[in-house]
């Protein structure tokens, strides 16, 4: 019985990890607010809070609405393996106030994601909001590290600094 | 953008093993010079390399396309000749290599319907791990008018 127990514990705890994946952006910013590691960042940008929403708008429908296949076949056993990684980008355009979501769903390759929304689980939200005539103030929210290709490509596009598309096939 | 423009641009970025320019071949360049390619790469590590091509297709309907040929883009203008009136369908790929295995092709497409006597820009790059690629129409000056959006085919889903 123990045994048993012992030998679920690390599935359990995944599926009750999963389970409480953000299902919206609110809940994801709160819970990166309330990570113990750092998982947002707060910067001002010398742009009109206008150009910064439409180069967000832009930009993301071109970037974002991807999905990268990848191929891999192990060393051992000849089994080719195929899994897809879509990425899907929501803006959400206010007055005085911007917010992208960039959201990333997986699958194939024996991949299941369990308690994520339909869209995939929420990597990286961003909200901009106009704090001067020439000023904006922009908040990242982010899920690991690992989504740091997002962020800087982000930081580009409301800085002006690097207009272009990130390399999402590269991890 | 639809639905089916959305799921054609969804399958833009491609993770593949190197194998997949092995039909390739040469586009003719009959046509006047019309569309001017500036190409930068710098992949931002000596284990990675990068190479760009454009494969230019005439496009049948807003689907099916004929394959016209492919031209090896160099860091350096590239002048391709394009039939006016035509509706070319425009793929730009950037096939990114790594020294200890793995390769990985990244393609943006675009639709331009060339005007007679009209001449086109396309920038092109990769810089380290961002890439970007803008065609314009330019006045009679050399100054973009208008520039063409990133657009795939519009497909029927597959069954």
């Amino acid at each position: 019985m123990l045994r048993d127990f012992l030998r679920l514990l690390p599935i359990m705890l995944i599926l009750g990890g999963c389970a409480g994946a953000p299902k919206n952006a609110e809940d994801f910013r709160q819970a990166m607010r309330s990570s113990p590691f750092t998982r947002t960042e707060s910067f001002e940008v010398a742009r009109p809070f206008r150009i910064v929403s439409e180069t967000l708008q832009r930009r993301s429908e071109e970037c974002f609405n991807v999905a990268v296949h990848s191929t891999s076949t192990s060393v051992n056993i000849p089994i080719t393996r195929t899994s897809i990684r879509a990425y899907k980008p929501t803006f959400v355009g206010r007055a005085n106030k911007a917010e992208l979501h960039i959201q990333q769903k997986r699958s194939g390759g024996g991949m299941v994601e369990i308690g994520a929304p339909p869209d995939g689980y929420y990597r990286v939200v961003l909200d901009a909001v106009a704090i001067g005539p020439s000023r904006s103030k922009i908040d990242m929210y982010y899920m690991s590290p690992d989504d740091k290709y997002i962020r800087d490509t982000l930081r580009g596009w409301v800085t002006g600094e690097r207009p272009g598309c990130p390399d999402l096939t590269k991890r | 953008m639809n639905f089916l423009a959305v799921r054609a641009c969804s399958v833009s970025v491609l993770l593949i093993t190197a194998s997949g320019c092995s039909t390739m071949r040469d586009y003719p360049n009959s046509f006047p010079s019309n569309l001017s390619v500036r190409t930068t790469t710098r992949s931002g590590s000596v284990f990675t390399g990068i190479r760009t091509y454009l494969h230019l297709y005439r496009m049948k309907d807003a689907c099916e396309v004929e394959y016209l040929g492919t031209v090896e883009l160099k860091d350096t203008a590239t002048g391709v000749g394009i039939e006016s009136g035509q509706p070319t369908y425009l793929k730009f790929v950037f096939k990114r290599t790594e020294t200890f295995g793995g390769a990985a092709l990244i393609e943006y497409t675009t639709v331009i319907t060339p005007r007679s006597g009209v001449r086109y820009a396309a920038d092109v790059s990769y810089v380290d791990r961002t890439y970007d690629v803008k065609v314009r129409e330019l006045d009679r000056n050399g100054a973009p008018v208008r520039e063409f959006r990133r657009q795939g085919r519009d497909c029927p889903p597959a069954r």
